[in-house]
């Protein structure tokens, strides 16, 4: 199955970050693609940026940001597109996206990947702007579901129907991240496989797999471990509904050597291994 | 207002509090940002069976603090480390009080840091004097770590050997202009900075220097940062130079400088400027207008 955007499954890759520059550039590792955080990039003209133009000389890189802000009700941040647009065409990107979320409000910006009202005027509001921003970066956005933990009183759908319609109303493509929706059903009582049941999946370019910090009464997504076990098998249900997604392995915290960081990438392809036939 | 920026603006100020969630919310209900409705939290976040809605907005007020702090913490470890993590820490909680983000990037954060710190050791002056010298000393040091952090994000230029200079011929020296790499910062600061730098570096306590004007570089060669220490004289000269006057204007500029010492420039200034190129301060050499 390709999805509707005929973007291609890149295999499995990783973030790029910082104590890895060195690594990635002498030793060239076998990962099929590197994510970068947009807001890491796009304000460089310095040693980063020609750390990531060597990387894009030998991989596809896909840029994802934390900082769009979809959410919010705070206007659109133009300068802020613009140099992200800047920055996906000089390094031809394979896509970009962001996440569902807002992160602040009134001209205050809280950092967090804040969770979104589940309710009609949110829905009309974000499918706006998710329109506008693809019109300024001339590109299909992909938006990816977060990691919550809390619900709102307001909530009239649930987390996966308000996003199918998102995605559906502004045209958008979706990274479906296997870890967050583990997560939030987790926090919320829910039960992952049938919110991934109603995943539009023609929509889902990419996966993200992450290891998270499970407290008993919640877990918190910390991308500073391993993917766990119930995680994997999640993803593998996924990789065959879905045919085969360009799949990330988020690792932010704890931040391993290299050859750690690909050998828990590595794990993805026996759950991908349908796609060597 | 609809309601969804009226709950962005709640949730935002409820998990910004610095005294917590509970007194968030009473902030909240003062400055009128409860949404439509609304009494008790639970009339706007209804928890569960695990969590209470306030445990579960302390995730993201807990988040909100931790996240910048950490990266302020790895923007400052010199400070950091003169400070005390403890007072660093609550200082920093004290600084995103009084300026809450408003850049799209944690990166930027902290740029309002050294001048916040230098209000913040004012105010200590009189009735904490020894708190006060040590914040003094972190405002230089700050100024430092940050600039060491922006020169990662000037563009890369190759540098130019000194036997560029060396081929003009020496009379018409006095009208080159040399351009300082795009990666290079000239500070004066208000304090010796080195010794409590490397004392950070080497993790040994930091002493408290007395007050001195200070000059120190601090330039990129690619995927290296350099900081060194200048004489007055040689942070006016690179100064003018990065300005774009000729070597001329910048030896006039610096001579005519109340208390320069004009002998020591001239007799060092070829030393000086072979040091300089030797270690690629300068981006190109070319003759005057």
């Amino acid at each position: 199955m390709t999805n509707r955007f005929d973007l291609p499954d890149l295999g499995v890759g990783v973030g790029l970050r910082v104590p890895h520059f060195n690594y990635v550039l002498e030793e060239q590792p076998a990962v099929d693609w590197f994510e970068i955080i947009s807001e890491n990039f796009m304000d460089t003209e310095g040693r980063p940026m020609r750390i990531l133009e060597q990387v894009r000389e030998h991989y596809p890189v896909v840029m994802h940001g934390v900082s769009m802000s979809i959410g919010s009700t705070d206007p659109l941040d133009r300068d802020y597109l613009q140099r992200l647009k800047r920055l996906a065409d000089r390094i031809d990107v394979a896509w970009m996206g962001d996440h569902v979320c807002w992160t602040g409000v009134n001209g205050s910006n809280g950092h967090d990947l804040y969770p979104v009202p589940y309710t009609e005027e949110s829905l009309a509001h974000v499918v706006e702007r998710i329109r506008i921003v693809q019109d300024i970066l001339e590109r299909p956005l992909v938006m990816e579901n977060p990691s919550t933990y809390l619900q709102f009183v307001a909530d009239s759908m649930s987390e996966i129907e308000w996003i199918g319609r998102m995605a559906e109303d502004a045209d958008c493509a979706l990274l479906l991240d296997v870890n967050n929706v583990y997560v939030t059903a987790r926090n919320h009582g829910l039960d992952a496989m049938e919110y991934l049941q109603q995943v539009p999946w023609d929509r889902v370019v990419q996966n993200h797999l992450a290891g998270h910090t499970d407290h008993g009464t919640h877990c918190i997504d910390t991308h500073d471990d391993h993917v766990c076990d119930d995680v994997w098998e999640l993803y593998a249900w996924v990789q065959k509904r879905a045919g085969g997604i360009a799949t990330l392995i988020e690792w932010d915290g704890n931040l391993p050597d290299f050859p750690t960081l690909q050998a828990e990438a590595d794990k993805c392809r026996p759950h991908r291994s349908f796609l060597d036939g | 207002m609809g309601e969804l920026d009226r709950l962005e603006r709640w949730m935002l100020r409820v998990v910004t509090h610095p005294e917590g969630v509970d007194a968030g919310f009473d902030a909240a209900r003062t400055e009128g940002l409860l949404p439509e409705g609304a009494e008790v939290l639970t009339d706007i976040v209804p928890g569960n069976d695990r969590l209470s809605p306030e445990e579960q907005l302390h995730i993201y007020a807990f988040a909100y603090f931790e996240r910048i702090i950490d990266v302020l913490a790895d923007e400052y470890p010199t400070v950091q480390h003169l400070l005390s993590l403890e007072h660093f820490r609550r200082l920093c909680r004290e600084f995103l009080v009084d300026h809450p983000s408003e850049a799209y990037s944690l990166n930027r954060v902290g740029v309002p840091f050294a001048g916040w710190l230098a209000a913040r050791s004012a105010r200590a002056a009189k009735a904490q004097p020894t708190w006060s010298a040590k914040l003094a000393l972190a405002v230089d040091v700050a100024i430092v770590e940050r600039t060491m952090d922006e020169v990662w994000d000037e563009p890369f230029a190759e540098s130019i050997p000194f036997e560029r200079l060396q081929a003009i011929p020496m009379e018409a020296w006095a009208d080159v202009k040399l351009e300082t790499m795009p990666a290079l910062a000239l500070l004066e600061l208000a304090h010796p900075i080195t010794e409590a730098m490397n004392a950070a570096r080497d993790d040994e306590a930091i002493v408290v220097p007395k007050p001195a004007t200070t000059w120190i570089c601090i330039y990129r060669d690619d995927d290296r940062r350099w900081r060194f220490e200048l004489t007055f004289e040689q942070h006016g000269l690179l100064a003018a130079l990065s300005r774009g006057e000729t070597l001329g204007e910048a030896i006039e500029a610096v001579a005519t400088s109340e208390g320069a010492d004009v002998a020591a420039m001239m007799s060092g200034l070829g030393g000086w400027f072979k040091e300089w190129m030797g270690t690629g301060l300068f981006a190109s050499v070319r003759l005057g207008d």
